[in-house]
């Protein structure tokens, strides 16, 4: 009997590796950890802050001919719809995410995409390599991450001009010295800060310039319907508490 | 033989602590935590926590001690002092989830030494006018057992109870002995704390022997105890600079991760007085420089709170007061005064509400501060999420911590003790 019951769990065994073998995608999605979680969804940033004569003097006349500033000016917004994403094996795990760009305006009829892209990132943090720059152009840094973004990026071996702060909020920190952008000229040393919401979304960029002056702010437009209410909420609930400690403590 | 029967006598009150139920629901909640902070590492934090980058700087600091602050080599940065990492030589050598159970396990024992530090130094200190009885006191460690800034402490695998332990060893020292040899020695267990973390580092300037007492206008100083206990507070910090000294690049990434990099700069929950105004300025793109915040708040807030600590007119147990003043200063003044730091100050909070008058009005300020700090404080860094994209401000928590320094400045510098209820203690 004992040995009949151990002939079905070895049997049962060898037929789920078998199956195994015979069902290679569906396990295969596991293989990779990160993915992108805001799909079917539209993002839009704004421009709250544009010193439009700084930047031409820090990175020359056509910085904002071309990436993801291009036609960048204030009051200006950017959208981005985000299609569902995947995972794809060239060798290593990538995860990817297609994208349909609206470029910076000032228009409320947004009209076609001006681009339709396509994000990846290696699923393997290690396949980047080391003192890894995003990118050697303005803005230096992603709109969108993989989650968990702050795992992500606290992973990658990047650059000395970056600096990850994920305690709290992902951020990337990025410190463009003096001659990165023209080794035989000194210009300012310049600052981005970029922090990542926890969809790996970038909720907000700030580039700032020495004595931290905002040269350009740009945020998401969507801010969650819970954050006004809580505000209040917490500003209120704590003026009450106030109020009645003192009334309290004033009848005694 | 002296440490065993330190330990059995430790143990001894230890069982008598266990004859009060609150204590024994305290242990409880004690082993709760650390339980699930044993539970989440395997699930969830594994390699998201604070230990990790511990761990991390234990064998940087063994194989490539130049780059102990290159951010490349942790996912958040390495803050302390170079001399920090090497407490975590140890555990850096055995496997990392080991290591961290081990250094938790050190944790909750830790605890429970805390607790019974706290209590030699209450029964030093306590007022005449307090319960000659253990009852209260024991409910005060029970709750300093069940305070809700552990979770995180454990769940991150944070040093702050080293720290604590350090702290208030040190401050036995003081309380228990006026020998030189013993200042010495007390100011240098203050020395490793603020080389084990530098939360501390703000409670030197307290350790002078300095009142100016304004009733006969005289400047009393005590030079020999003051200057013994710099020497021996300034030693062990000081002898991070011979690593900067050797590695000079140390120095450099030391500066940048702690005061001049953008690090200082971005958004987040700190309760300090310094984040509130560099996350308001970072709201607002206000142009600010963050040493420049920072060494403001500190020159103000530390200014008056060492002022008055020169000005005192209760001069019994001044070294706690200056502890807790001093702590104050450090959480309202750096720039991240994190949920799970207020463990460094809730056991000086504790001890300073024995040695008031006993039903002193100065309670209202205290207490109420003691039960947030101690319980619901980390509610707000929760609100702080819900609301940060238009109000990135953890303000409670600074309200409290500047209600417990009018508290104690309050009673420390009012001449008659009207608004007291019994008096001085």
């Amino acid at each position: 009997m004992r040995s009949g019951r151990r002939d079905h769990y070895i049997g049962a065994i060898l037929v789920s590796i078998i199956l195994l073998n015979f069902t290679p995608n569906v396990f295969a999605n596991n293989q990779f950890y990160y993915q992108f979680t805001p799909v079917m969804t539209e993002l839009i940033w704004s421009c709250r802050v544009c010193d439009m004569n700084k930047m031409n003097a820090l990175f020359g006349e056509k910085w904002n001919n071309a990436g993801l500033f291009e036609n960048l000016s204030q009051g200006k917004r950017m959208k981005w719809f985000l299609y569902v994403g995947g995972a794809r094996n060239y060798g290593s795990w990538e995860v990817y995410i297609d994208v349909d760009i609206w470029m910076w305006n000032n228009e409320e009829n947004w009209g076609p995409y001006d681009y339709d892209t396509e994000l990846s990132f290696f699923d393997n943090v290690s396949q980047y390599p080391s003192n890894y720059n995003f990118s050697n152009d303005i803005p230096f840094v992603p709109f969108l991450f993989p989650v968990p973004t702050g795992e992500y990026i606290g992973s990658i071996k990047l650059s000395d001009m970056y600096d990850v702060d994920n305690r709290v909020l992902p951020t990337l920190n990025v410190e463009i010295n003096e001659f990165f952008l023209q080794p035989e000229y000194r210009s300012e040393r310049i600052t981005i800060i970029a922090i990542y919401n926890v969809d790996g979304i970038l909720s907000s960029l700030k580039l700032y310039t020495e004595g931290n002056v905002v040269v350009i702010d740009i945020e998401l437009e969507t801010i969650p319907i819970y954050v006004l209410p809580a505000t209040l909420g917490l500003v209120g609930a704590f003026f009450i508490a106030l109020i009645l400690y003192y009334k309290k403590k004033k009848k005694r | 033989m002296i440490l065993f029967s330190l330990i059995l006598q430790s143990l001894r009150k230890l069982r008598a602590f266990w004859k009060e139920k609150i204590f024994r629901l305290a242990v409880s909640v004690q082993i709760i935590y650390f339980s699930l902070s044993i539970l989440l590492f395997y699930l969830f934090s594994h390699q998201t926590n604070d230990f990790i980058i511990f761990y991390q700087s234990g064998k940087v600091f063994l194989t490539d001690i130049e780059n102990l602050y290159n951010q490349a080599n942790y996912l958040w940065d390495f803050r302390y002092f170079p001399l920090s990492s090497l407490f975590f030589v140890p555990f850096s050598l055995i496997d990392y989830g080991i290591a961290y159970i081990i250094f938790n396990s050190f944790n909750l024992i830790l605890n429970f030494v805390i607790c019974l530090v706290i209590y030699k130094i209450v029964k030093l200190v306590r007022g005449q006018d307090h319960e000659k009885d253990d009852k209260r006191l024991i409910l005060y460690i029970s709750f300093y057992l069940m305070g809700v800034p552990h979770i995180l402490n454990y769940i991150y695998g944070q040093i702050n109870l080293y720290v604590t332990f350090f702290i208030l060893i040190s401050l036995l020292c003081f309380i228990l002995y006026q020998k030189n040899s013993w200042q010495l020695i007390g100011s240098l267990i203050l020395g490793i704390s603020i080389i084990i973390k530098p939360t501390s580092l703000l409670l030197i300037p307290f350790m002078l022997i300095v009142h100016l007492d304004l009733d006969n206008r005289k400047l009393k100083i005590d030079f020999t105890k003051s200057i013994v206990r710099l020497i021996g507070v300034i030693l062990p910090v000081l002898s991070n600079f011979v690593l900067f000294f050797v590695f000079p690049k140390l120095w450099g990434g030391f500066l940048s991760t702690n005061f001049t990099g953008s690090n200082p700069i971005a958004l987040n929950f700190s309760f300090s007085l310094t984040k509130l105004i560099t996350n308001f300025c970072f709201l607002f793109n206000i142009p600010f420089n963050q040493l420049t915040v920072l060494l403001a708040s500190v020159g103000i807030i530390g200014g008056l709170g060492f002022l008055i600590f020169v000005l005192r007119r209760r001069n019994q147990n001044s070294i706690l007061y200056g502890y807790l003043i001093g702590m104050l200063v450090m959480l309202l003044t750096y720039y991240d005064s994190w949920n799970h730091h207020l463990l460094n100050l809730i056991p000086l909070v504790m001890i300073v509400i024995f040695t008031l008058p006993r039903h002193s009005n100065l309670l209202s300020y205290i207490k109420p501060s003691l039960f947030f700090f101690n319980f619901f404080d980390l509610i707000f860094v929760g609100v702080w999420y819900l609301t940060y994209p238009i109000f990135p401000f953890n303000f409670v928590g600074t309200f409290f911590l500047f209600v417990t320094f009018y508290g104690i400045s309050k009673y420390l510098i009012v001449k008659e003790l009207e608004s007291v209820k019994g008096g001085e203690s």
